[in-house]
């Protein structure tokens, strides 16, 4: 339950000068690499954790979070004032963010952009303290049938919610399941797939792997990419990004255009962000659609409306705070980056579930508590900085990548002081650019590798449990509500699906 | 819709290809002792999982020819990754051999110079001094053993 005491004083840890600074270089930090064309808040985690391995796990969290929202503020820096988006989420933010660049507003959007995450991530992390504790509390009931259902759901949103094609989705999740089963049964405790290598007894690293596939493999995309357009990218270098940022300030037209864009989009954001699997990308998507609908001249949308850039921005921060949710209070990543987070709390020997509240309520609550810092901090170290940020385009994406790859080859080595994990890096870092050409998400495969475990241990206790009957899934209730949602999901899934082909024929 | 043959085999491999990594965890799986219902073996999960990633990639295979096509699905420009991907192979090797500092010397050189495509003076203008720094920042500060490193050694760090 929520205790006014504990949320206190999480908000009196975060406010330690040691987690000040930890969230402040996290915000910093995160902004500054998220701000680069082609590294959205997924890779420049993947890329950052190792600054975190010799931190406490309280501040390693509040810094690694720090990183998350400021990289996701940063995406939007790309995405405003060059048309790049830094991610998925990012992608919204172009839609009417550049447009204003293009009239010479660039300055004012940043400053939406920034006052709208800010909006959205207070709102969002004032729900995560009043809501996530109670869910916690409500989640200490549940035993494997309900786990197994609840991961499965988890894999699935995320299949469903992952990219453009489903089946894709569905692959990159059953190997994302498959590659978690590399190492000793948890059962048994036999080798399994192993292929008698020692080295393979403890599994692949998470780390390694999302470093790799995000981080390594986005570098080499945008190595290939940068081939590509050559010539004309080089120009482009000599002659500047071609914009300029004047005007920083909003006009007060503005702010009573965006104003309530925000708050919905806060609520929109929180909701979505809730759900596991589904995260920011979709939060943002959704806020679009919203706003558009609700305008009284939706022709504006795509042509620098400010409300369509407002509400998106704070539905991506609220999205991406509410994913914090169900890792915090349930154990489920909410999105590919808080699985990330989830692989660096592990690495500092604390479980995200819900014992967490009770076994480390410092941690809980410190996180919480830092993300009403971190918000605030986005606010004031962004709005003066705006000018810094567009400066930091102009670095070329040639020099920084290789030192970015030396950053993750020596995150990768510390894991187990091995060699092995540079190269299981390596190989992921191949596995992600591949994925990337043939149209294979990422995140279904991160996700259901760090859900799959808990699936296969949730699963066969529940069968030991019922010696063998599967109907334990369904006759207790909370597991039956849980695979009813999933058989509901898929069938409406099915239908959208079959309506889009009647329409296309 | 009309593809090239390089275009076509590539939208068959988007499914053979899981399609056999399904078959290899299906095949695999009984080895390990699949149990039973009452006492799941260690290769029940990864044969289940199999069959899904079988099923889904058999699908895949006769669907992939009618999704639309995407720019960022030809390989043309492959060579440059391909190098990267042998640099990182190259580097690996040489970080348990000579340390941290000179294997990072060459790979930033050699990424800046060649794939980069940026001057000589930038190139070692960066490969200078960064590696120094993040040993610096990794070993001493943050204490991450790397293995010996030749440079240092020989300068009687």
């Amino acid at each position: 339950m929520l205790v006014l005491g504990d949320v206190w004083s999480g908000l009196g840890s975060a406010l330690s000068p040691s987690n000040v600074l930890y969230v402040f270089i996290g915000v910093l930090v995160g902004t500054l690499i998220g701000a680069l064309p082609g590294l959205g808040p997924a890779a420049t985690i993947a890329m950052l954790l190792p600054i975190s391995y010799s931190l406490p796990a309280e501040g390693a969290i509040i810094m690694l979070a720090g990183i998350y929202y400021g990289a996701m503020y940063g995406g939007r820096i790309s995405s405003i004032l060059v048309n790049l988006p830094g991610d998925a989420a990012a992608v919204v933010t172009t839609f009417d963010g550049y447009p204003m660049t293009k009239q010479g507003r660039g300055g004012a959007a940043l400053t939406i952009s920034a006052v709208a995450s800010f909006v959205g991530g207070t709102l969002a992390a004032l729900v995560l303290t009043a809501f996530a504790p109670i869910l916690a509390t409500f989640a200490l009931q549940f035993g494997p049938p309900e786990i197994a259902a609840l991961t499965t759901l988890g894999v699935l949103l995320a299949a469903y919610l992952g990219g453009k094609s489903t089946s894709k989705n569905i692959i990159a999740a059953g190997t994302g399941v498959l590659l978690a089963s590399i190492g000793l049964d948890p059962i048994a405790g036999s080798p399994r797939l192993t292929f008698g290598s020692s080295f393979l007894w403890d599994g692949l690293n998470f780390v390694a792997v999302a470093m790799g596939v995000f981080g390594i493999g986005e570098i080499l995309y945008n190595l290939e990419q940068f081939k590509k357009s050559g010539v004309e990218q080089k120009h482009k270098r000599e002659d500047g990004l071609g914009f300029s940022v004047t005007r920083v300030f909003p006009t007060l037209g503005d702010w009573v255009q965006s104003r309530a864009a925000m708050v919905r989009g806060s609520v929109v954001g929180t909701l979505v962000g809730m759900a596991p699997g589904a995260g920011a990308e979709i939060a943002s998507m959704v806020s679009y659609a919203v706003e558009k609908r609700r305008a009284k001249y939706p022709e504006r949308f795509g042509k620098g409306a400010v409300e369509g850039l407002a509400g998106p921005e704070s539905a991506n921060n609220a999205g991406a705070i509410g994913s914090f949710i169900p890792l915090l209070s349930l154990g489920i990543p909410g999105s590919i980056t808080t699985a990330l987070l989830f692989g660096a709390l592990v690495l500092h020997g604390i479980t995200p579930g819900p014992e967490l509240v009770e076994q480390s309520p410092g941690v809980f609550y410190g996180l919480i508590g830092s993300m009403y810092v971190g918000n605030l901090m986005l606010l004031v170290l962004n709005i003066p900085m705006i000018k810094v940020f567009a400066q930091m385009l102009r670095l070329r994406i040639g020099i920084l990548s290789p030192i970015i790859v030396l950053v993750v080859m020596v995150g990768a080595f510390s894991l187990k002081n091995s060699p092995f994990d540079m190269g299981v890096l390596a190989l992921f870092g191949v596995v992600g650019y591949l994925a990337r050409k043939t149209g294979f998400s990422m995140g279904p495969l991160a996700l259901a590798f760090i859900l799959g475990p808990m699936m296969e241990t949730a699963f066969r206790q529940s069968l030991l449990m019922a010696e063998g009957d599967i109907t334990i899934f369904f006759t207790r209730p909370i597991s039956a509500s849980l695979f009813g949602i999933i058989v509901v999901t898929v069938l409406l899934q099915r239908l959208r699906v079959l309506r889009r082909s009647n329409r296309a024929h | 819709m009309e593809f090239s043959r390089a275009e076509t085999r590539r939208r068959y491999l988007n499914g053979i290809i899981p399609l056999v990594i399904g078959v290899g965890a299906v095949v695999y799986a009984p080895m390990l002792s699949l149990g039973s219902l009452a006492k799941p073996g260690p290769g029940l999960w990864p044969f289940a999982v199999g069959i899904v990633v079988v099923l889904t990639a058999s699908y895949l295979v006769f669907s992939e020819h009618r999704a639309p096509e995407r720019d960022s699905a030809s390989f043309a420009g492959i060579r440059p990754v391909v190098y990267g991907i042998l640099a990182l192979c190259i580097y690996i090797i040489l970080f348990s051999w000579l340390g941290f500092i000179i294997p990072s010397a060459f790979l930033l050189v050699y990424w800046i110079k060649v794939l980069g495509e940026e001057s000589w003076s930038m190139a070692l203008g960066v490969a200078v001094p960064v590696p120094f720094g993040l040993y610096i920042l990794f070993d001493v500060l943050l204490g991450v053993p790397f293995p010996e490193d030749l440079v240092t050694a020989s300068l009687g760090l």
